[in-house]
């Protein structure tokens, strides 16, 4: 019996494979959740059909309350995440780098971690009252001690061999930082954004929903008040939307990116 | 050209009890310029410790070691056991990234990689290249900064029989075209005596047993009759100085 060893595909035919059964599974799950959620309107108690909620998406959008708020929560939620990326990226640095830093942060970090979002919520609310800084902190400090955490973790893995070559060359500790440090941590960080964007949202929606006259969390709180499960379910329906979104369109490559030389 | 001066110089490592090792034990040693110096000995005896304490990477504990050069900094190449590539630059980075991208690194970079043979590898990354390869980008890092003092640790031992011997030969070519410096560490009398103009065996304590002048042609093969008589008259001295050694343990 003769076996012949199948050759390789050609590139163009592995990427348009590799495509396709992304599609596939991207669509296998939409099925999924749209069938289970068809079968939650059957057999549950007021749960709106998908139909009817995105048509109250719809009507949101005519009365212009869709984009309005969704502009003025995304402008909330990328201040303070930017803010907790900043802070956190040179706290866990710092930590990584230094065992005093490291002693100086880790237990405050590890309680700021076991702390929930609906908690700093309700206190920036008593804080700051109903206005912008209370989703904007609430932001920033549900988001930090991921950020801390994760750099932390990925500082102390930098490669010490490479560190020594570098030194050994009289390479300038700017450069080190910068040329090693940096890349090392990379793509640690954007795991450290992935956890700190979920808990951050969650964060921002409950902010909005106790100290806020506007967004993503008032409008859903508005339609709760008002018992329209449709509206609430609609407005539910953009926070995972957009998480679902920027996973995919922006975390996703921004991964890949900064990994590439690991598949190369 | 640079030169080493190596004065008198000790090195102890403490443990967490307090107990002192002696790893370095006063050595005296010049390294003029444009001379290939292999540092040869046993496990333990200071071998990559002196290296260390030479490139800066390592503090001694008294004695001094002074490296000169025609200007007021000493620049310092380093080929390490295993390459040492950041992983996330292409080759040619990698090549920038020790010259702090200073004036005509391209240039000379190019240059280099096209001595060992792997110009066609610039814009590859470490990943891509067998461990052959990386070591020749190693060297040729080494040798892109055009060093007054180039330091090598042992940087064929983790490759195989073939690959090694081709790499030698590429190494000798490169000091032969430009005559850096070199301190060389290697457990291989054999690799010592085909690349070396003098080699300096230490002794298990760290301290100089003996320096034997090579005085052969160069470029040198393994297989040369010269190279070979005196490969065998320097490994029978090293092995009597292990034989001493074992029986004094």
């Amino acid at each position: 019996m003769t076996v012949t060893i199948p050759t390789e595909l050609p590139a163009w035919q592995r990427h348009l494979k590799t495509q396709g059964m992304s599609a596939i599974a991207v669509t296998a799950a939409l099925l999924s959740i749209l069938a289970v959620w068809q079968i939650a309107v059957l057999v549950g108690n007021r749960v709106p059909s998908p139909v009817q909620t995105v048509e109250r998406l719809v009507s949101e959008a005519a009365i212009g309350e869709l984009w309005h708020n969704l502009a003025i929560s995304m402008n909330r939620f990328v201040l303070g995440l930017v803010l907790a990326l900043v802070v956190g990226a040179v706290i866990g640095v710092l930590m990584g780098m230094s065992k005093l830093a490291d002693l100086a942060f880790s237990d405050l970090n590890a309680a700021a971690l076991a702390i929930p979002a609906v908690i700093w919520a309700l206190l920036t609310t008593m804080w700051f009252g109903f206005g912008w800084l209370t989703p904007v902190v609430t932001v920033f400090l549900s988001g930090l001690p991921f950020v801390i955490v994760n750099i932390a973790k990925a500082t102390r893995a930098v490669p010490a061999d490479l560190v020594l070559m570098a030194r050994s060359f009289g390479v300038p500790r700017g450069h080190i930082l910068r040329h090693i440090v940096a890349p090392a941590v990379a793509g640690s960080t954007v795991a450290a954004v992935r956890f700190a964007i979920m808990s951050a949202w969650n964060g921002l929606l409950l902010a909005e929903w106790f100290g806020s006259t506007s967004g993503v969390g008032w409008r859903s709180r508005y339609w709760y008040d008002a018992n329209q499960l449709d509206g609430f379910f609609a407005w539910v329906l953009v926070f995972i939307l957009l998480l679902v979104i920027a996973d995919l369109v922006l975390l996703g490559p921004i991964e890949r990116y900064a990994t590439r030389w690991r598949s190369a | 050209m640079g030169s080493i001066e190596i004065r008198d110089l000790v090195k102890d490592f403490h443990d967490r009890q307090g107990n002192r090792t002696r790893v370095i034990d006063g050595i005296d040693l010049t390294i003029s310029g444009e001379t290939f110096v292999s540092v040869v000995g046993p496990s333990g005896s200071g071998k990559t410790t002196l290296l260390n304490i030479v490139s800066g990477i390592e503090t001694h504990t008294s004695g001094t070691v002074n490296l000169r050069s025609a200007d007021d900094d000493a620049r310092i190449g380093y080929v390490f056991q295993d390459a040492r590539l950041l992983p996330w630059r292409t080759v040619m980075a990698n090549l920038g990234f020790v010259q702090h991208e200073r004036a005509g690194w391209e240039e000379r970079a190019r240059h280099y990689l096209d001595l060992v043979g792997l110009s066609h590898c610039a814009d590859r990354y470490p990943a891509q290249l067998s461990g052959g390869q990386q070591q020749r980008i190693g060297i040729a890092r080494a040798f892109a900064v055009e060093p007054d003092v180039l330091l090598m640790d042992e940087p064929f031992s983790h490759l195989d029989a073939m690959t090694s011997r081709t790499l030698r030969e590429h190494l000798e070519r490169l000091w032969l075209e430009s005559r850096r410096t070199v301190m060389f560490v290697t457990h291989d009398v054999t690799e010592a005596v085909q690349l070396s103009d003098r080699i300096v065996v230490l002794e298990p304590g760290g301290r100089i047993h003996e320096i034997i002048d090579v005085d052969l042609p160069r470029p040198r093969k393994a297989s040369d009759p010269a190279v070979a008589m005196l490969q065998a008259e320097v490994l029978a001295r090293f092995e009597a100085l292990e034989a001493r050694q074992a029986v004094v343990a």
